[in-house]
């Protein structure tokens, strides 16, 4: 039985094997990889890129207080940027599964529509969530637009759910059962407090008042930064922005119709960023 | 000198929507194409699953047939440059090949020209790749670094006809001989020889190509199982039809959840089987959802204990999540999470939802009001109607929303109707058998403060989109007054509303006018919609009030009126005087110098019409069609007996204000200028 850190190195190995440079998290919040500026700045333009990483996440509203046996307000995802996209990417992708010990031969592994989009960062793609036996285990995704603009070549992004590929490759039902290595150690020793006590914030204690005033604050920052031509740091703002945001949403702060607004006020700033860096790089 | 053709495009997961929309445009391309060149065939099918799409056409002319086309030239007598411009252009250089015809008793040069006979092959060779780039696609996507489009990225082209693969290279792809087998399977290639035994093979490698076999797989599996277990055989015909196209071949698996989850309300529990994992519910025979499910997979069923373990477990863990939601939920009653409420921002700069929910309240009274009723005092507790917006539940399930909210009242025994109301208010539509008045109220009311809110607080939506949903909010409030027969006057909603956010200390800047532009032209999208003539809506529609239901009855009446034959002679004679009439109606109108019997007719009935008008609804007009009638007649009568434009200035000038004043009256009652005779 593969454990959490193997699997991590299996995945990351077999996918250096197919050419991939394995790089490193990103330090900052963010609610999936795809924000790391490797996927984000990088699917846009023409240079070819083809990397693997780890990269922690937070969905502040996804906390579960510890009592949901796969619910986690903090996870990691194991992230596969490949441009242009290999002709048999879908091979490579069930093949890197192999890896893992999942055999499509005797697990049911569907290719659900999911025309991905992540409104805030103005991308769009079309693919597939990836179910194993009805599990959402991973996402799939031809990146067709970042920031409004076409990619051109098309990147391919495959998003590993790590602990839900755990729990299914460690045949265990909860998150917290997850054995982490050789030694014993299991994802309920290191994270449970972390998600017991994270939910409180995010769901009680964020405080509304910074909150609100941090996400103006972060959004005019990356205005200034833009005028200045900085598309980098002014990116690293519209993340900070997004995950303020998040924090709103998950103390419930922001109504179903007010959240479409925060979105499109980051979404025209991540735009203007991969409009200067489509610059740059022609 | 017949012969089969097959297309076959072999990919990655096709989704389920589509499917049918590529068939559909490859068979409109083909048709097409065969009707240009005169390509004469027996018989096209097509197929689709999920990993590929099927041309097959039996017995496909070889050959276009030759053809023998006439040309006519210029007359046999025309001057020498037209009959040389004639040959030159038809590249003929010997007058002697041109024929001679009589048309028409005149005699002209004609040319028979004859048509190549042309090989069929070749032209499909030469067009396939445009006919496979025309697809008219809703969602498409390029892939690699080649430019062409597909739905998914293409692994295979099969193209054969006449025994021979017409070679030709789309998106990267050069067309063969072979298929493959199912992709979950083996994905055995397969060497293409006739179509007979193409789908033999499919179905040896696990393919169903047919998707009526599919689904009849599918229901087969599903009825024995229900007729085993005593169950309802009553199926979701979407989820059918979604599943069929997910799979080449449709195995069933069965599964249970454990009974305890029955705590979460029926619509929760199938909108989680149903919409979140595509599984099949079960009723038994009392109508009671059972703890029992199907979901379908390629794989053979000697791999069922894996596939429906783990599947169970998915069931498990979204139970228990919402199962969590709602424990977390029940331990705050509605009317306590109204103040939580405060706290939620509606739009920026409109304030919060609790805001919002007063204004609903206030205004689902006035709507009562203003259709001559009173709300009943026990369901008069529409501050909760909002409340399940704080819910664990619609924050996990936002397509829940109302849902959610009437589920709690419900469990709190609060009435029914307002329940209903509360669960029901986000219904973009009603079926004609829904009664309950309440939801029509608390659906227009929220939705009205929806549009007004984003507009204050956005300005403007631009681009075609709709991401706050406004314009899909504004025809569906348009929609309920109008087949629920509710008479709202959406200026007296918008002044109303308008005092509301007054009282509330919120700035509104929108002008009613804007409001009303943007109304106006939805309704007269969803009338025309609805089959009225464009011209006749605008012309009841303008200069109205705004109220929906009234403007649909003018357009209803006015419709069957333009069509009778009475209504095809007013406007005939209403088109007289529309084309004489000047601003001069605010003139004053000498009566001593109407002379003719005629005009003093004329004068009598705007006089009439005048008097009407100040004491009726202008609807009247289409009530009591016997004063249209009069009006045609009376108008004919004078503009057949008395001249307008005589010598003597003065009457003339009369007769002008009095023609004047009468269509500023008619239109008055209606602006029949708008419409349009032939």
């Amino acid at each position: 039985m593969l454990t959490f850190q193997e699997i991590i190195d299996n995945l990351q190995s077999y996918w250096e094997d197919k050419g991939c440079t394995k790089i490193q998290p990103f330090d900052m919040e963010m609610g999936a990889a795809t924000f790391h500026p490797a996927t984000a700045l990088k699917a846009i333009g023409i240079q070819p890129w083809r990397v693997v990483f780890v990269q922690p996440c937070r969905r502040p509203s996804d906390g579960r207080y510890g009592q949901n046996p796969n619910r986690l307000q903090h996870y990691y995802q194991l992230q596969v940027l490949i441009k242009p996209n290999p002709i048999n990417s879908q091979e490579l992708f069930l093949n890197s599964l192999g890896a893992i010990g999942i055999n499509k031969k005797f697990n049911d592994i569907k290719f659900i529509e999911d025309d991905w989009e992540s409104p805030t960062l103005g991308a769009t793609g079309l693919g597939w969530e990836i179910q194993c036996n009805g599990m959402e285990i991973s996402q799939f995704t031809y990146f067709q637009q970042i920031g409004g603009y076409e990619c051109k070549p098309v990147s391919l992004e495959i998003t590993y759910g790590l602990e839900r590929i755990a729990t299914f490759v460690q045949n265990i039902e909860s998150v917290y059962d997850i054995k982490i290595d050789k030694s014993g150690l299991t994802y309920k020793d290191i994270f449970l407090e972390n998600e017991k006590q994270m939910s409180f914030f995010n769901f009680k204690y964020a405080p509304k008042d910074y909150l609100y005033e941090s996400f103006r604050h972060f959004e005019q920052n990356s205005k200034i930064l833009i005028n200045q031509k900085l598309p980098i740091p002014a990116y690293e703002q519209c993340i900070k922005a997004s995950h303020s945001f998040n924090l709103l949403d998950s103390r419930g702060l922001v109504s179903v119709s007010e959240r479409q607004a925060y979105i499109l006020r980051i979404r025209s700033l991540v735009q203007e960023c991969c409009k200067l860096v489509i610059g740059n790089d022609e | 000198m017949m012969s089969d053709f097959i297309l076959e495009i072999y990919g990655e997961e096709i989704p389920s929507s589509a499917q049918l929309l590529i068939e559909k445009s490859l068979l409109g391309s083909f048709n097409d194409l065969f009707k240009s060149f005169e390509i004469k065939y027996e018989r096209i099918f097509s197929y689709s699953s999920s990993r590929r799409v099927v041309i097959f056409i039996k017995a496909l002319s070889k050959q276009t047939s030759s053809t023998i086309k006439e040309i006519r030239g210029p007359r046999t007598n025309a001057n020498q440059n037209a009959i040389n411009g004639f040959m030159k252009s038809n590249k003929i250089t010997n007058k002697k090949i041109l024929d001679k015809k009589e048309i028409n008793g005149k005699l002209y040069f004609v040319l028979l020209k004859k048509s190549n006979v042309k090989k069929v092959d070749i032209i499909l060779q030469k067009n396939l790749p445009e006919i496979l780039s025309s697809i008219g696609w809703i969602k498409s996507m390029r892939w690699g670094s080649n430019n062409d489009r597909w739905i998914r990225p293409i692994k295979n082209i099969l193209c054969v006809f006449d025994k021979k693969v017409i070679k030709f290279n789309y998106a990267g792809v050069t067309s063969n001989f072979y298929t493959f087998g199912n992709y979950n399977i083996n994905e055995k290639k397969i060497k293409f020889t006739d179509f007979q035994k193409y789908k033999k093979d499919l179905q040896k490698n696990k393919v169903k190509l047919d998707r009526t076999d599919r689904k009849k797989y599918i229901m087969a599996q599903l009825e024995s199982y229900c007729t085993k277990n005593s169950l309802k055989k009553d199926f979701n015909e979407s989820l059918i039809d979604r599943v069929s196209n997910s799979v080449e071949w449709p195995n069933a698996f069965f599964g249970s959840f454990s009974s305890e989850y029955f705590e979460l309300p029926d619509f929760l529990i199938e909108n989680i089987l149903s919409d979140k994992q595509d599984y099949f519910s079960f009723k038994d025979m009392k109508n009671k959802l059972t703890n029992k499910f199907c979901f379908v997979s390629n794989l053979e069923k000697k791999n069922k204990n894996n596939l429906i373990k783990g599947n169970q477990s998915v069931l498990k863990a979204r139970f228990s999540d919402a199962k969590f939601f709602i424990q977390e939920d029940k331990k705050k009653k509605l009317h306590e999470r109204i103040d939580d409420l405060n706290h939620i921002v509606f739009y920026e700069k409109i304030g919060s939802l609790l805001h919002r929910s007063h204004r609903i309240s206030n205004l689902v009274n006035e709507i009562y009001k203003s259709l001559g009723m009173k709300l009943d005092k026990k369901l008069n507790n529409l501050l909760i109607s909002n409340a399940d917006l704080s819910t664990e539940l619609v924050k996990e399930f936002p397509n829940l929303q109302g849902r959610v909210g009437g589920f709690l009242a419900t469990q709190e025994g609060l009435p029914k109707s307002l329940c209903t109301a509360i669960s029901d208010q986000y219904n973009y539509e009603f079926p004609s058998s829904y009664k309950n008045l309440l939801t029509f109220v608390l659906s227009i009311a929220q939705k009205f403060d929806g549009i007004v809110g984003c507009f204050i607080s956005k300005k403007k939506i631009s681009g075609s989109g709709d991401p706050f949903g406004v314009r899909r909010s504004t025809l569906s409030i348009i929609k309920i007054c109008i087949e629920k027969k509710l008479g709202i006057n959406f200026l007296n909603l918008f002044n109303y509303l308008k005092e509301l956010y007054v009282n509330q200390r919120i700035e509104i800047d929108i002008e009613y006018k804007f409001l009303d532009d943007y109304f106006r032209k939805r309704i007269i999208i969803l009338l025309v919609e609805l089959g009225f003539r464009q011209d006749v809506v605008k012309s009841s529609i303008l200069g109205y009030d705004l109220n929906p239901y009234s403007i649909f009855q003018r357009v209803s009446k006015l419709s069957a009126f333009v069509k009778s034959s009475d209504g095809k002679k007013f406007l005939r004679a209403y088109k007289r005087i529309d084309a004489l009439a000047e601003d001069l109606h605010i003139e004053n109108l000498q009566s001593n110098m109407l002379i003719e019997a005629e005009e003093l007719n004329l004068n009598r009935l705007l006089q009439e019409i005048d008097k009407k008008i100040k004491n009726k609804d202008k609807n009247f007009i289409f009530d009591d069609q016997s004063i249209l009638n009069k009006i045609t007649f009376v108008l004919n009568d004078f503009f057949d007996n008395v001249t307008v434009n005589v010598e003597d200035a003065r009457i003339k000038r009369n007769r002008k204000i009095l023609i004047s004043k009468f269509n500023s009256c008619i239109k008055n009652l209606h602006n029949f200028s708008l419409i349009e005779t032939k």
